[in-house]
């Protein structure tokens, strides 16, 4: 037995093999994945999803093997947005990180960090006023549209695994088809509150952005690549220390000419 | 001891305000202004490198002459230990 469904992750389409035990969550991985659902046509291998109790888990950019429900839900995760990684690999710029779109221009402000900085929980906020573009990975062309990846969102629920969640369900705005970068920031959790801690100057910036970066030596002239991506005055160090703050700040960007 | 710039340098982007951001390995580094030119006089003179003690004379046309209590070759020195630790730079035999 076996359920399948195709979804879009940044520029590849890959269809979703829920293999036996697995299938019975086909209805939930479809809503969790309701935004990127497609009827294009799978370029490239599928993912087949195993669900396989007592079994270590596992998943690549072809695969996921899990031993609960939770665990395949959020390894699929993992899984989609590799195969859209590494399809980008060498074309796209790929940034950890959540983006948020205004819903009247595209313009998109990207929030880079590491795990744990708040991402999701930031997408989560932020997206209930702009548009929802990712929770995890914003990718660039090189003339600088972004690609919307609106993945679930891996939310922290006192389980084991990070619940999926369909931005459907936390009824996040959708942004416009044509997304646009406006301003990158480095996201860092600052102790004393809210503000914008520091404008680093482009090339520091770019030093700094790199490490939240997928297959950046991939790329043609890596270095000019991000560095085109920056303003010349440089790029701000966004410390926060909760949602509502960062609000603020994101509307800053927003407003800065593009 | 002459120098040259290491193999292994992927990309220099050098922006309007002198300073640079290099990928070398993989791993991305911002460099100084004054690191900048130092760079690019390194990879000016290509395999035949630069004799080390002659790096200020060279360089001071670009930056200017220090105030007087700083030591132009002491601080190129410096950014020399700087480029060869980051893997940019490296000591090569008298030809």
């Amino acid at each position: 037995m076996a359920e399948s469904f195709v979804l879009r992750s940044l520029e590849r389409v890959v269809e979703i093999r829920m293999r036996g035990r697995a299938a019975a969550l086909a209805d939930r991985a479809r809503q969790a994945w309701s935004r990127c659902l497609t009827d294009a046509t799978p370029d490239g291998p599928p993912i087949e999803v195993r669900w396989r109790p007592r079994r270590p888990s596992s998943r690549s950019s072809t695969h996921v093997d899990a031993g609960t429900a939770g665990a395949v839900l959020e390894l699929l995760s993992q899984a989609v947005a590799l195969a859209g990684i590494e399809h980008g690999a060498g074309r796209l710029v790929m940034l950890h990180a959540c983006g948020v779109a205004d819903p009247d221009t595209g313009r998109t402000v990207v929030l880079a960090g590491p795990s744990g900085m708040g991402k999701s929980t930031a997408a989560v906020h932020l997206g209930r006023r702009w548009g929802y573009v990712s929770d995890e990975t914003v990718a660039i062309t090189e003339d600088q549209r972004v690609l919307p990846f609106p993945k679930p969102l891996s939310l922290i629920r006192g389980e084991r695994w990070k619940e999926q969640v369909s931005p459907d369900d936390l009824g996040l705005v959708v942004p416009p088809q044509e997304l646009r970068l406006g301003a990158i920031a480095i996201l860092s959790r600052h102790p004393e509150g809210l503000t914008i801690v520091e404008r680093k100057r482009r090339t520091e910036f770019v030093a700094q952005v790199a490490p939240h970066t997928s297959y950046l030596g991939e790329l043609d002239r890596p270095v000019h690549r991000l560095a085109g991506l920056v303003e010349p005055e440089g790029g701000p160090i966004l410390g926060y220390r909760s949602s509502d703050g960062l609000e603020s700040l994101v509307h800053q960007l927003m407003e800065v000419p593009g | 001891m002459r120098v040259t710039l290491a193999s292994g340098l992927e990309d220099l982007y050098v922006d309007s305000d002198g300073t640079a951001v290099v990928m070398i390995d993989n791993a991305v580094l911002a460099l100084s202004k004054l690191s900048t030119i130092v760079l690019q006089v390194l990879s000016a003179h290509g395999a035949d490198g630069v004799e080390s003690g002659d790096l200020w004379e060279i360089v001071r046309h670009a930056v200017g002459d220090p105030p007087g209590d700083v030591d132009g070759e002491a601080v190129v020195a410096g950014v020399l230990r700087q480029l060869q630790t980051a893997g940019l730079a490296r000591w090569v035999a008298e030809r």
